[in-house]
């Protein structure tokens, strides 16, 4: 009986480097520890700024224009709210939104992945090719004619966000459960007879999830980055809601005078992006892939 | 389990198969023709997407254009002016034919043809476009060569730090912030407001320096990543070898052998950023104020001027579609394997 291998007995070498090259391998444990402590201080901060400062974002607080000060910590902008605490209240739409939209992405996009990556054929091929299409459009282009159709609010700029990031998730999950699927255990699970949904949850998702976070980390970043962008176009979250972009846009003009308005809320962003992609790049998908 | 690997049994193919197999076309131009027929589908799509924003928005042009206080008859007269009376398809078509012709309908902004809009826009968007491209190119190609080069040397480290940042950053919020930095760094230099070429070509070219690099430092470390990775791969292969042992320096490899084998991915990154600045172009133009395609994209959904609106998604969409396509009709060029594996 010496002679008999289980799966998980046959060591990974014997793959070859197609099969390997889907796993996410950690790269850099620092990377990701320094990503996570990033947002979650810009979490914290965002949602506990009403305990550290006493105003409202949308209140007069003050004069327009005070400076940095103690009562003020980033100064008031031309309608003399507190700068500090609208940057804080806008951190939690924007990362709300980009966090809410990967989630939502990444449940539709696995789904349509693991069913085409599992399915094969007909369906495989139809799940692709709406995929393809989908990514035939450039992001924004798409987001800002969904926008132009449904009035921006939190809800559809969610929803919108999720559609356009679908087919990246789609695309991974499909390209690992293929690889899976020629694996002896799925082999073994489709000739005991047991069903395809129940293979795909109970033996591919465990298999695709790591990924699956890597990616979610991925998307992340970039959706916050086309949030801030819509918002900074005037398509995003609508005034008064604070969100980052657009308070990079209306203090654009005065930041000859005052230039930590705009780089307040376009720090904080390159911040969050930073964060996401040092939580995604901590994982390498592919050894092979440098990039 | 002493093998296992599956041996493949020797298949006989039934005749059928074998005489399909004698017509079907060579795989190089079936692969060009299913690229060219999914960029066709694919501007097809556009133009119902364009057309069906127009139908989804609440209220539509009459509304716009004979204002609240019209008559019935102004307004069934315009109905039937702007092809609006009809079913959807006929609706479709007439308005498809018209935008074949190159007629895109009249802004209900400033009263002028879309056409002309656009014309004005052009050629500032291009020129931007060739800029960035430039500027993108020329830093990210010879530094990913450069890091590659020095692999895990400080100036590999600082190249990969560039571009990861340069991927993280939001493109308006870099453009922000050069137009902060030149303002102090040099005050007499013009950060905002186009100079169109035609009327001063030196404040034009003044113009579109920091636009330009707003948008094409960000791209280029997409570009920069790619060379690295590619030349990395140039140099575990077998003619680097023969070259470094023949006495070639490194330096002389690079560039006799290197540099040419490990250009074929870098096109089609490039290219495909190319097409991905169609997207960030519109950003880059509403910081700068510069009087674009992006610009005129942006204020005319804000304004719901959807005829403008339309011609801009479905102009922006196409060349999208366009790069992808020369993109994907390059690639066998470039890189034989992949016409004859389709």
């Amino acid at each position: 009986m010496s002679d008999i291998v289980t799966v998980e007995d046959v060591p990974a070498s014997k793959d070859g480097p197609a099969k390997r090259s889907l796993r996410p391998v950690l790269r850099s444990r620092t990377g990701i520890i320094v990503g996570v402590l990033i947002l979650l201080a810009l979490v914290g901060m965002s949602y506990l700024v009403g305990v550290l400062r006493p105003y409202s974002p949308t209140e007069v607080a003050g004069d327009p224009f005070t400076g940095l000060d103690g009562t003020h910590w980033m100064g008031t902008d031309d309608l003399g709210r507190d700068y500090f605490v609208r940057l804080c209240i806008a951190g939690r739409t924007s990362l709300s939104i980009a966090v809410f939209a990967a989630l939502l992405s990444l449940v539709v996009g696995s789904m349509i992945g693991l069913a085409a990556g599992l399915q094969g054929g007909r369906l495989d091929a139809l799940l692709m090719a709406g995929v393809d299409l989908l990514l035939s459009f450039p992001s924004i282009l798409l987001a800002l004619a969904a926008i132009t159709v449904f009035s921006p609010t939190r809800k559809t700029l969610v929803i919108v966000l999720a559609v356009v990031s679908i087919p990246q998730f789609a695309r991974v999950v499909r390209a690992r459960c293929l690889e899976l699927r020629e694996r002896e255990f799925i082999l073994s699970a489709r000739i005991s007879g047991v069903r395809a949904p129940v293979i795909a949850v109970k033996h591919l998702l465990p298999n695709v999830f790591p990924l699956m976070m890597v990616q979610l980390a991925n998307t992340a970043a970039i959706v916050i980055l086309l949030e801030s962008s819509l918002s900074y176009l005037g398509l995003g979250v609508q005034p008064p809601t604070p969100s980052w972009g657009r308070m990079i846009f209306e203090s654009q003009n005065y930041m000859a005078d005052s230039p930590w308005l705009p780089l307040g809320p376009a720090g904080a962003l390159l911040l969050s992006s930073i964060g996401w992609s040092l939580i995604g790049e901590g994982f390498s998908v592919s050894r092979r892939s440098v990039v | 389990m002493s093998s296992a690997t599956q041996v493949p049994s020797p298949k006989v193919r039934p005749p059928e198969e074998r005489a399909a197999r004698r017509f079907a076309p060579p795989p190089l131009v079936l692969f060009l023709g299913t690229r060219l027929l999914r960029g066709v589908l694919v501007m097809f799509l556009l133009s119902i997407i364009a057309f069906g924003l127009v139908h989804m928005l609440p209220g539509n042009s009459v509304d716009l254009l004979a204002g609240p206080y019209s008559t019935p008859e102004v307004r069934a007269q315009l109905t039937r002016d702007l092809g609006l009376d009809g079913p959807l398809i006929e609706q479709y078509t007439h308005w498809l034919g018209n935008v074949l012709r190159g007629d895109f309908g009249i802004s209900v902004f400033n009263g002028q043809p879309v056409r002309t809009l656009i014309a004005d826009r052009l050629p500032n968007t291009l020129e931007l476009a060739i800029a960035a491209t430039i500027v993108s190119i020329a830093w990210g190609v010879p530094f990913g060569a450069i890091a590659a080069m020095k692999r895990g040397r400080f100036f590999d480290r600082v190249a990969r730090s560039a571009t990861f940042l340069g991927l993280a950053t939001p493109v308006f919020a870099f453009g922000v912030a050069l137009v902060l930095f030149a303002s102090m760094v040099m005050p007499s230099w013009p950060t905002l407001g186009w100079v169109p070429f035609t009327a001063d070509p030196v404040r034009n070219v003044q113009a579109l320096v920091l636009p330009a690099l707003a948008l094409g430092l960000p791209l280029g470390s997409t570009i920069c990543r790619y060379m690295r990775a590619s030349m990395l791969e140039v140099y575990e292969q077998d003619y680097m070898r023969t070259a470094l042992a023949t006495g070639s320096t490194r330096l002389q490899a690079t560039v006799r052998h290197g540099l040419r084998n490990a250009s074929g991915p870098v096109v089609t990154i490039a290219g495909l950023q190319l097409a991905g600045m169609v997207g960030q172009s519109i950003l880059i133009e509403n910081v700068f104020a510069i009087p674009g395609i992006g610009q005129l994209t942006v204020t005319s959904i804000l304004q719901k001027d959807y005829a403008a609106a339309q011609a801009c998604i479905l102009l922006l969409g196409g060349v999208f579609v366009v790069m992808n396509l020369v993109v994907d009709l390059f690639y066998p060029l470039i890189n034989p394997k992949v016409g004859g594996l389709r």
